[in-house]
């Protein structure tokens, strides 16, 4: 890939991540340690130091469309090991924020990110997670209809899928937050 | 103290052993817990991950019906759900501003001064090892225990506060208590795959693979965790693991209320036992003929 | 009648647990010569020397061998208990059944079999030996140091603070070198001006010192103690001692537009009569005649000797030459930066706003062109983004050098800090390889450049740098994110590599010291013996000898300083007496021996009858240079040298003694 670095762009980028993430960018050494010890790193396009170092050199349009963001699965393990103390699973939440804001719809891991609104507007309706809605919600906005369904009888014979959800009562108050905030 | 419970989405559906087993054990050690009236979904991965506000204002409004309610403390057993509250609780202690912002939102105010619980944080704080370990009726002695931590319980530390984050020992020692063996293996704290069970099933069924292979090949006899959803990637995925990977697993999946509850000698049958996909039988069987 | 004692050790269970020890003193027995033969289990310790020192007494040995460890151990030590004993030192011989047997063989028969032949060479050789006195030559205590910037400069305080009076010989026409040019420096952002000038003036003041600058040293001769040194004082125009340098001359000069200034490093014009620098020592200008208009057209201007109150200039004045004796000799050379335009992808030469490291320094420094202001070479205007690519010629075997230059990752990312904090707002990239920042607060300081000032560090090399609409559009790679990156740049700085002094090379030789295939002077041990050349009495400080840092080049040539001052503390110096020596009855001199001596050691010496007549011209050794090698030996076609204690004799009888 080729990129033309354009000084503005680029520091409007760097400058939106950072504030976001209250952390800076150029504390990252490229040392490698979150690629390394990162779960997920097999199925990624861009090893978590290479989108800290993309951000950094204002390459917004790959990193917001890389599979990256959403395979992390936010398990904190870079961040932990991290010698910097860069806050690395943290640049993953913030660039998926800046995607969902920009309605950029994931080419490649849209399944992730369909979940994550799914589970949200799950939570928006009801105030809790009705697993069943929640599922079946996510199914039909990925057509992927049949893919897990082998687990459903036994799940409901075990007793872990309910029929029906409860809602809170304070779902006004939920309502607000999520119109303050979405 | 006032002890307050937030149970989170989990427990009261996929991971309905995990309540069933908690409250039974706490009943046993006489500790009482009263739930949050009225509480909320915490958001979960799914709004941290694409909603940084969402992801402090939703436990926030728990964490301040709490402290009106007058608890001073909160046991939330589900992993993510004590994750994203102390992360809420870390944000708000250390940003004014958020604070601010999200305590006009949720129209109450916070102090920020809860303190938050894991379960094996409050079963060795609240209720103490000395009270669990007399508590034990039936020791689980010959009982090979694998204490699976995954990420969220002791990561990030910085905000956790528990265990050490590379070698946690906690849950082992609650094992210990039991008079189970605890096993050693390498992938205590890898990750499950997490929030991605459903959006990415594959990457999940590795991820967790990797666990449960690890687990088998020290000679564990079950796993016990303290998330439902490491309970939900390693149990209800590990049929089909099975079959992707072409090798036997056979592993039962625990929460670790139900290991306590089994060493009280509660009833499996109150632990909510059966619950579980993978059947845990065989390891009844041995733990009957103890 | 040889009466040889040998000593086996055991060295604990070193040498016994694979070799028999008593086998090898049976054996020793049996060797004509011996009279005793002994082995013990330590034979350097207390009791192990007395044993030896008893012997000999008791015994009227002649001569001693140990079989024990490397000479290197312990040669010195059983030396010095035979001396006590009235022996000869050199009469102590080794056979290394340590290092040579015990330790690289595991077939104990076999091994045994090795360490016998070993012991039994050196009781031929030892039978062979003739005593040798250690040589002792006198110390002329002067010293020379040739190069005047911060390695000189230091060992040349340190010397004349020993109280020792010191030359210091400067090719320039101020002392001062590379560090002079510089701006601040890192990490500690010190002006280098600031800290340099103070030193240059106490130079210019200490009455142990004495200066030459404009000056070379054109011939050594001689050797450790006693240098005979010729140093050509190149005419500088002006008397000096008259002069007061208060700049009448260079400002009437009428040239001052065509000479490009070395000191900006071609950034700025200078006048034919001028001084490099404001604060140059001396401040006295000197006259660049391949400038000056009075020697281009025929004497008519005179512009400058006009303006000169006290008439100081001298048209007429010539080169001069100074002989001078000194007992050692520093050599701080220093370098010089590699030729930028080999690589024509950065387009160094072609476009004015592509500069050097030191250009630079030049742009940034309140005494350079600009004053302090960074300004583009090609509009004057302030550039707003500089790309900055390191490892311009260092590590570069193909084009370049293959060594790192060491001092370009770190005066980079000082340029990037400088750069910053002098234009608010501007960007920095640096392209790099490594960054290699190893000493006291380097890593610090780079890490800062980073996250403080914002420069942005990209892994990768830059492929091709071209002018489009007044900006130098820059294409590299980023290694660490796999992308090609194109910069709109206003300014290309290289880091170029370093390379040693041009003409370093011819000064080693004069000089007879050993270099390296780039031409840095070699360590006579790189470890061991930094500050010492191959060359006994001279001595290597600086950047001559590779690349380094300022604090290092100052440690070097301290480290020079105080090996001179070690060496004048006595009154004369000592030389091992292992050293050739010619047979002047059978000497041809075809002098083939000095053509091979690595050292300058061999010379023709003339012998004379009584009336004087030259009788015979033969081949003569300096003991004060030869260090032993045996080139000479190998070279002789008439046999006629040998090292003493390893003649050829000895060395045959000790192969004859393994046909035995």
């Amino acid at each position: 890939m080729k990129t033309v670095i354009n000084e503005e762009n680029r520091r409007n980028f760097v400058s939106l991540v950072e504030s976001m993430l209250h952390d800076k960018l150029s504390k990252c050494y490229q040392c490698g340690k979150c690629s390394a010890g990162c779960p997920v790193n097999f199925e990624m396009d861009y090893t978590p130091n290479q989108i800290i170092k993309m951000t950094e050199l204002g390459m917004e349009d790959a990193v917001l469309n890389s599979k990256t963001i959403w395979l992390c699965v936010s398990c904190n393990t870079c961040s932990t090991r991290c010698p910097k103390g860069f806050e690395v699973t943290g640049i993953m939440d913030v660039l998926r924020e800046i995607a969902e804001k920009k309605d950029i719809i994931s080419k490649v891991e849209k399944e992730v990110q369909v979940f994550h609104e799914v589970f949200l507007d799950n939570v928006k309706s009801n105030g809790r997670i009705f697993e069943l809605e929640l599922v079946g919600k996510y199914k039909l906005k990925t057509r992927r209809l049949f893919r897990d369904m082998f687990l459903a009888p036994k799940m409901f014979e075990k007793g872990k899928l309910r029929i029906s959800g409860e809602k809170i009562s304070g779902l006004n108050q939920i309502a607000k937050i999520f119109k303050d905030f979405e | 103290m006032k002890l307050a419970y937030y149970p989170g989405c989990s427990l009261k559906g996929t991971s309905f052993e995990y309540e069933v087993s908690l409250l039974k054990i706490l009943e046993a050690l006489n500790i009482e817990i009263k739930e949050i009236p009225d509480w909320n979904c915490c958001g979960a991965s799914a709004a941290h991950s694409i909603n940084h506000d969402l992801s402090i204002a939703l436990p926030a409004r728990n964490l301040a019906i709490a402290e009106k309610e007058g608890y001073e403390s909160v046991l939330a057993p589900c992993a993510a759900c004590s994750n994203r509250l102390k992360t809420a609780h870390y944000e708000l202690e250390t940003d004014d501003i958020l604070k601010k912002k999200i305590t006009g939102s949720i129209e109450m105010p916070y102090s920020a001064g809860m303190e938050i619980n894991n379960m094996l944080e409050f079963l060795i704080k609240i209720a103490g090892k000395d009270k669990i370990k007399s508590m034990v009726k039936r020791p689980l002695t010959g009982l090979k225990v694998a204490a699976y931590y995954g990420c969220l319980l002791v990561r990030p530390p910085k905000i956790m506060q528990f265990d050490d984050p590379e070698n946690p020992v906690s849950m082992d020692e609650l094992v210990g208590l039991t008079g189970a063996e605890s096993v050693n293996y390498s992938y205590k704290t890898e990750c499950c795959g997490a929030i991605n069970s459903l959006s990415k099933p594959d990457v999940v069924m590795a991820l967790t693979g990797n666990v449960l292979y690890d687990i088998k090949k020290h000679g564990a006899d079950i796993v016990v965790v303290a998330c439902p959803l490491c309970h939900s990637n390693l149990d209800v995925r590990q049929r089909e693991i099975e079959r992707k990977y072409e090798e036997k697993i056979g592993l039962p999946v625990l929460f670790i209320t139900e290991l306590l509850g089994l060493s009280f000698g509660i009833d499996p049958k109150d632990l909510a036992i059966e619950g579980h996909m993978v059947t845990a039988d065989r390891v009844l069987e041995k733990i009957k003929e103890l | 009648m040889s009466r040889i004692g040998v000593f086996v050790c055991w060295c604990g269970s070193n040498i016994a647990g694979t070799v028999d020890v008593a086998k090898i003193t049976e054996e020793a027995k049996k060797v004509p010569g011996v009279v005793t033969a002994v082995d013990y289990k330590y034979m350097c310790s207390d009791p192990g020397q007395n044993s030896l020192r008893n012997m000999i007494r008791e015994q009227n040995l002649t001569g001693v061998v140990l079989a024990a460890c490397s000479p290197h151990m312990h040669e010195n030590t059983f030396r010095k208990a035979a001396v006590k004993e009235g022996l000869n030192p050199y009469f102590v011989e080794i056979a290394n059944i340590r290092e040579q047997v015990s330790w690289v063989h595991e077939d104990k028969e076999r091994a045994t079999q090795k360490a016998i032949d070993l012991m039994k060479m050196m009781v031929e050789k030892v039978k062979r030996d003739k005593p040798i006195e250690d040589v002792r030559v006198p110390l002329n205590k002067r010293a020379l140091v040739i190069g005047g910037g911060i390695s000189g400069i230091q060992a040349a305080l340190d010397i004349a603070s020993g109280g020792v009076e010191v030359l210091l010989v400067e090719k320039e026409p101020s002392i001062g070198g590379r560090m002079i040019q510089l701006d601040e420096t890192f990490p500690t952002l010190d002006c280098s001006s600031c800290i340099m000038t103070p030193k240059m003036v106490e130079v210019n003041q200490n009455p142990n010192i004495k200066l030459y600058t404009y000056s070379e040293v054109e011939d050594v001769s001689g050797y450790i103690g006693n240098f005979k040194v010729k140093i050509r004082k190149k005419t500088k125009s002006v008397i000096e001692k008259d002069c007061t340098g208060c700049g009448e001359c260079w400002n009437v000069c009428p040239m001052h537009k065509n000479v490009k200034s070395e000191f900006n490093m071609n950034l700025s014009e200078r006048t034919a009569i001028y001084v490099p620098f404001p604060q140059a020592v001396p401040l006295v200008p000197v006259l660049d005649r391949s400038a000056c208009l009075h020697f281009k057209k025929g004497g008519k201007c005179v512009k400058c000797y006009e303006a000169c109150g006290p008439k100081c200039i001298d048209f007429d004045m010539k080169d001069e030459i100074v002989e001078e004796t000194v007992g050692a000799i520093v050599a701080a050379t220093g370098y010089d930066l590699m030729d930028n335009s080999i690589y024509g992808e950065y387009g160094y030469g072609k476009y004015k706003d592509v500069v050097s490291g030191l250009q630079f320094e030049r742009l940034l420094s309140a005494s350079g062109p600009t004053e302090g202001v960074i300004k583009r070479p090609s509009d004057g205007t302030t550039p707003q983004t500089i790309v900055f690519i390191q490892c311009v010629g260092s590590r570069d075997p193909e084009k370049g050098v293959p060594y790192c230059s060491k001092v370009c990752c770190m005066y980079t990312a000082k340029h990037a800090k400088l750069f910053a904090h002098k234009v608010h707002g501007s960007q920095s990239y640096v392209f790099y390889i490594d960054i290699r920042a190893t000493s006291k607060g380097y890593e610090e300081f780079v890490r800062g450049v980073m996250e403080q000032d914002g420069a942005i560090y990209l892994r990768g090399r830059v492929s091709k740098i071209y002018e489009d609409g007044g900006k130098l559009i820059v294409k590299g790679a980023d290694t660490l994110s796999g992308n090609q990156v194109e910069i709109a740049a206003d300014m290309v700085v290289l880091a170029t590599g370093v390379i040693p002094k041009n003409g370093a090379g011819k000064v080693a030789q004069m000089l007879g010291i050993s270099y390296d295939k780039y031409g840095f002077f070699t360590e006579s041990h790189p470890k061991l013996r930094p500050a010492e050349s191959s060359t006994a009495g001279i001595f290597l400080a600086g950047m001559a000898q590779g690349p380094r840092d300022i604090p290092e080049s100052v440690v070097s040539g301290s480290a020079a300083a105080s090996k001179i001052l070690g060496l004048f503390s006595k009154n004369e110096y000592e030389v091992e007496g292992t050293i050739a020596s010619v047979n002047e009855a059978t000497c041809v001199a075809c002098f083939y021996c000095q053509r091979v001596c690595g050292f300058n050691a061999i010379g023709p010496k003339e012998i004379k009858d009584r009336s004087g007549k030259i009788i015979k011209v033969v081949a003569n050794v300096n003991p004060g240079l030869c260090t032993g090698c045996g080139a000479c030996v190998n070279a002789c076609f008439s046999k006629s040298i040998d090292v003493k204690g390893f003649t050829d004799d000895q060395i045959y009888a000790e192969i004859r003694s393994l046909a035995i």
